[in-house]
C-alpha cells in the first residue's frame, strides 16, 4: 500500500502543474496540499498547537523552498527536529538553482534536491520519476505500521 | 739622626785622638772614620727605600746604637788625665777591641750588603773602593773596577754631564746632595737606572773622596714607564672613544631629527620631556604651543596630558611595549597616530624612562575608512545583486514554467475537446511554447553569468593539460559534435586559478570550437602554448569578421544567426569573465571561412 504525498507549495499554478502531472501518472488521489509553512508543521503534528487527531505521516513530502510564514528550510529543520518526523523523507523541489540554498538543503538534511525544469514536458517526467522512485523503488524508514 | 750624631762623635773622636788612634784603629786616615759615619748614615737613608732592607736595617740600628754607646764610654775615657791612661790599661784594650769588632762589623756590612752597591772615588772619579753589590749591579768585577774613572766604565744616558758636575759641586761645596736617578749603559750593553747618592769625605774641610750607593731602580722605572704608557694609551683609547661617542651621537641625532616621525623620551618620574625631536618640536611650534622640549607632558599637551599620563603608567608599571593608535591633539589640530612606546631601563632592570615615536598615519586611516566605506557600500550593491539574481532564477523562471505547462495543458484539452487541433491553433501554441523555453534558456544564462561573477574563488594550481582532456571528453557527449574532429594538443601550463571555474572556460571553449567548425572536413581544433605561456586555442571553423570583434564577449552577443548556430550566447561572455576573475585576459582573431584563435593569458603561470 502506498503512502501519501505530502506537497508543500503556494504557488495555485505549481500545485495545478502537480495535481496535472500526478493525475497523469495515476498518482493524484494520494496527494495532499498545503501552501504555507505553518499549515504543513500542523498537517505533520509538530506546530505547536497539535492537530486534535494524531496525524498519519506522508510517506513522501514534496517542499517548495520560498514559502510564506514559515519558509522552506525552517520547516525542513523542525521536520529534522523533531522525534517523529526526523527521519520523513523529505525533496525539495523548487525553482532555485543557488548554490547557498543547495547546500543550505543539504546540511539541514534533505534527502532530494530538484529543481523544477522549465518545460512541462521535463516536469512532467520528473514528477512522475520522483513519485515513482520515493514511493515504490526506494525503502523507506520504518515509520509507518504495517 | 743617630746615624749623624754617631758619626760625628765618631769623627771627633778620630780627631782628637789621630797620633795614637790611627795605628789601633787600623784606620788607614780619619777620612775613613769619618766615611763609616757617613756611610751608616746614608745606609739609611737607602734603606727605607728598600723595603728587602728592612730588617737589615734593624740589625744596622742595634749595631750602631752599641757603638755610640761604646764611643760615649770611650770619650768619657779619653777624657780623663793623661796618667790615667797607663793606669787604665786594661780598660783601654777591651775598648779597642770592641772598636776592632764594629769596624770589622761595617767592613762586612759594606762588603755584603745585596742591594746597595757601594763605591769609593776619589775626586777625579777613579775608584778605589768597589763592594760585591756594585760588582753584581754593574757586571764589573772588583779588580776591573779598581783604579778606573767610573764615567769611563759606566755611560750615563741621563744627564751625561751631570754626574760630572754632580761630583765637582759636591767637591766644592762639601754638602750632600739628594739622591739622584741615573740611566746608565753597562759594558754588557744592558741599561738599568740607579737611584744614588753621593756622599763627599772631607779632610781638612776639603772634599778628598767621595762614596756612592747605588740602587737598581731598573724594575721600578720600567713599571713607572709601563704605567706611562698604559695612561698614555688609555687617554689616547679614551679620547678616541668619546670622539666616537660623540659622532655616533650626532649621527644618531641627525637622522632622529631628519625623521618625519616624532620621537621623544619621557622621565618616569617627573613625565618630563627630556627629549624631542624636530618633527615633534615643530608641531608644538606650528600649533602656537612652547617647546614641548625639558616640559611636563601635562605642561606641554594641556588637552592630552592625563591621557598621556595613564598611558606611561602603564608602561612603566607593566614594562611592556605599548603599540596603539589615537588620536594626537594640538591645538586646532587632531591626527592620527601610530604610537609605540618602549621603557628604558636600566642595567638593573629599573624603568626610569620611556622613548616613544609617532608615525602620523592620518592618510592611512582616511584611506582606511574609505575603503571600509566603499566595502560596505559594494557588499551592500553585492547583497542587491544577489537578491537580484535569486529573484531571477525564482521568480521569472515560475512563470514561464507555468506559460509552458498551461500551453501543453490547452493543447491535450483542445486536443480532446475538438479531436485535433486546428492547425494555426497548434503553431500559435507551439510559438508561444518555443518563446517560453527560449527565454527560460536566456535567464538561465544570465543565472550561470552572475553565479561565476559572485562565486567565491578556490585558488590552488591546476593543470591545463588535464583540463582540456576533461573538457573534450564532455564535448564529445554533446549533440553537435562530429566524430571526425581532429584534436592537437601541445604541451599546456599549469596555473593558479580556481578549478571548476577554468573547468568551464576550457568547456565553453572547446564546444564553441566544435560547434563553429562541424562543417569542415576535417575539423581541426589545436591547443597549445606559447613561449610567454600564453594559451592559444585555434579552429578551423567558419570565423567571424574582425571588425565585430569587440562585440564577441558581450552578453547575448552572437556573430552569427541562431538558426545557423544554436546557443543564448552567454558562453563567451561567461569566459571573459571567468578569465577577468583570475586577473587574466583572452583575446581572439579570426578569419572568415579560415577558422578563430583564441588566446588565454594568465598573469600566475606555475610552470
Amino acid at each position: 500500500m502506498l503512502g501519501r504525498i505530502l506537497l508543500i507549495e503556494d504557488d495555485p499554478n505549481d500545485i495545478e502543474l502537480m495535481q496535472l502531472a500526478l493525475e497523469t501518472a495515476g498518482l493524484v488521489s494520494y496527494l495532499d496540499i498545503v501552501s504555507d509553512g505553518e499549515a504543513a508543521l500542523q498537517y505533520l503534528g509538530i506546530h505547536d498547537q497539535p492537530a486534535a487527531i494524531a496525524p498519519l505521516l506522508p510517506q513522501l513530502v514534496l517542499l517548495d523552498l520560498k514559502l510564506p510564514k514559515f519558509n522552506g528550510f525552517q520547516v525542513l529543520q523542525a521536520i529534522r527536529q523533531h522525534p517523529t518526523t526526523r527521519q520523513l523523507i523529505v525533496v525539495a523541489m523548487t525553482s532555485s538553482q543557488e548554490d547557498t540554498d543547495i547546500n543550505t538543503c543539504y546540511s539541514l538534511g534533505i534527502n532530494s534536491y530538484i529543481v523544477k525544469p522549465l518545460t512541462y514536458q521535463q516536469f512532467l517526467e520528473v514528477a512522475q520519476s520522483v513519485s515513482h522512485y520515493w514511493l515504490n523503488l526506494n525503502h523507506p524508514p520504518a515509520l509507518f505500521p504495517a | 739622626m743617630w746615624g749623624f750624631f754617631s758619626s760625628l762623635l765618631v769623627s771627633e773622636f778620630a780627631v782628637t785622638t789621630r797620633d795614637r788612634t790611627l795605628e789601633w784603629l787600623a784606620l788607614e786616615s780619619p777620612i775613613e772614620a769619618i766615611g763609616w759615619g757617613l756611610g751608616g748614615c746614608v745606609i739609611i737613608a737607602l734603606a727605607v727605600r728598600s723595603h728587602q732592607l728592612a730588617n737589615q736595617l734593624k740589625q744596622v740600628q742595634q749595631q750602631l746604637s752599641n757603638a755610640e754607646a761604646h764611643n760615649q764610654s770611650l770619650t768619657a775615657k779619653l777624657q780623663q788625665p793623661w796618667w790615667g791612661f797607663g793606669t787604665d790599661l786594661n780598660a783601654w784594650k777591651q775598648a779597642q777591641y770592641e772598636q776592632q769588632q764594629a769596624l770589622n762589623l761595617f767592613q762586612t756590612l759594606f762588603e755584603r750588603t745585596p742591594l746597595v752597591a757601594i763605591q769609593g772615588l776619589d775626586r777625579q772619579g777613579v775608584i778605589h773602593y768597589w763592594n760585591e753589590a756594585s760588582s753584581h749591579l754593574y757586571g764589573i768585577s772588583q779588580a776591573e773596577a779598581l783604579g778606573h774613572p767610573i764615567q769611563d766604565l759606566l755611560q750615563f744616558e741621563s744627564q751625561p754631564e751631570s754626574f760630572v758636575t754632580t761630583l765637582t759641586e759636591i767637591a766644592q761645596t762639601g754638602i750632600i746632595q739628594t739622591p739622584q736617578e741615573y740611566y746608565l749603559t753597562l759594558p754588557s750593553g744592558k741599561t738599568i737606572w740607579i737611584y744614588s747618592v753621593i756622599v763627599p769625605i772631607c779632610q781638612n774641610g776639603s772634599v778628598t773622596d767621595f762614596f756612592c750607593m747605588d740602587v737598581d731602580i731598573t724594575e721600578q722605572k720600567q713599571a713607572e714607564a709601563q704605567i706611562q704608557q698604559l695612561n698614555a694609551t688609555l687617554e689616547t683609547q679614551n679620547q678616541n672613544l668619546e670622539a666616537l661617542v660623540e659622532q655616533r651621537t650626532n649621527e644618531l641625532l641627525t637622522f632622529i631629527n631628519t625623521l618625519p616621525d616624532d620621537i621623544f623620551v619621557v622621565e618616569r618620574d617627573t613625565m618630563r620631556l627630556t627629549f624631542c625631536n624636530r618633527s615633534l618640536v615643530e608641531k608644538s611650534k606650528k600649533a602656537g604651543y612652547p617647546n614641548p622640549q625639558d616640559q611636563t607632558i601635562f605642561e606641554a599637551y594641556p588637552e592630552q596630558g592625563t591621557y598621556f599620563f595613564a598611558q606611561n603608567q602603564e608602561v612603566f608599571k607593566t614594562g611592556q611595549i605599548l603599540h596603539i593608535e589615537e588620536i594626537f591633539s594640538l591645538g586646532n589640530e587632531s591626527i592620527y597616530v601610530d604610537t609605540y612606546k618602549i621603557p628604558l631601563k636600566k642595567p638593573d632592570g629599573e624603568i626610569y624612562a620611556l622613548i616613544g615615536s609617532s608615525r602620523n598615519i592620518t592618510e592611512l586611516v582616511e584611506a582606511r575608512q574609505e575603503i571600509a566605506k566603499r566595502t560596505q557600500q559594494l557588499e551592500a550593491i553585492n547583497q542587491e545583486l544577489e537578491t537580484f539574481s535569486y529573484s531571477v532564477s525564482h521568480d521569472l523562471r515560475a512563470p514561464l514554467r507555468h506559460i509552458n505547462g498551461f500551453v501543453f495543458a490547452l493543447k491535450g484539452h483542445l486536443e480532446c475537446q475538438q479531436n485535433g487541433l486546428d492547425p494555426k491553433v497548434e503553431h500559435y501554441l507551439e510559438v508561444i511554447e518555443r518563446s517560453s523555453e527560449r527565454m527560460g534558456l536566456l535567464i538561465d544564462g544570465l543565472l550561470d553569468l552572475s553565479r561565476v561573477g559572485r562565486r567565491p574563488l578556490t585558488y590552488q594550481p591546476v593543470d591545463i593539460q588535464s583540463l582540456v582532456h576533461q573538457a573534450i571528453q564532455l564535448v564529445e557527449g554533446s549533440p553537435h559534435y562530429t566524430p571526425t574532429t581532429r584534436f592537437i594538443l601541445g604541451e599546456l601550463p599549469t596555473v593558479h586559478g580556481d578549478a571548476t571555474l577554468l573547468q568551464q572556460v576550457f568547456t565553453n571553449l572547446i564546444d564553441n570550437a566544435v560547434k563553429f567548425s562541424r562543417s569542415r572536413t576535417p575539423a581541426q581544433i589545436e591547443i597549445c602554448c606559447l613561449p610567454d605561456q600564453t594559451i592559444l586555442l585555434k579552429d578551423n571553423g567558419v570565423g567571424f569578421e574582425m571588425a565585430y570583434a569587440d562585440q564577441l564577449f558581450g552578453a547575448f552577443q552572437r556573430l552569427h544567426k541562431r538558426t545557423e548556430f544554436e546557443g543564448t550566447g552567454i558562453g563567451l561572455a561567461i569566459v571573459q569573465r571567468i578569465m577577468h576573475r583570475h586577473g587574466g585576459t583572452i583575446w581572439a582573431e579570426s578569419v572568415v571561412d579560415q577558422g578563430t584563435c583564441f588566446y588565454l593569458k594568465f598573469t600566475s603561470a606555475v610552470r
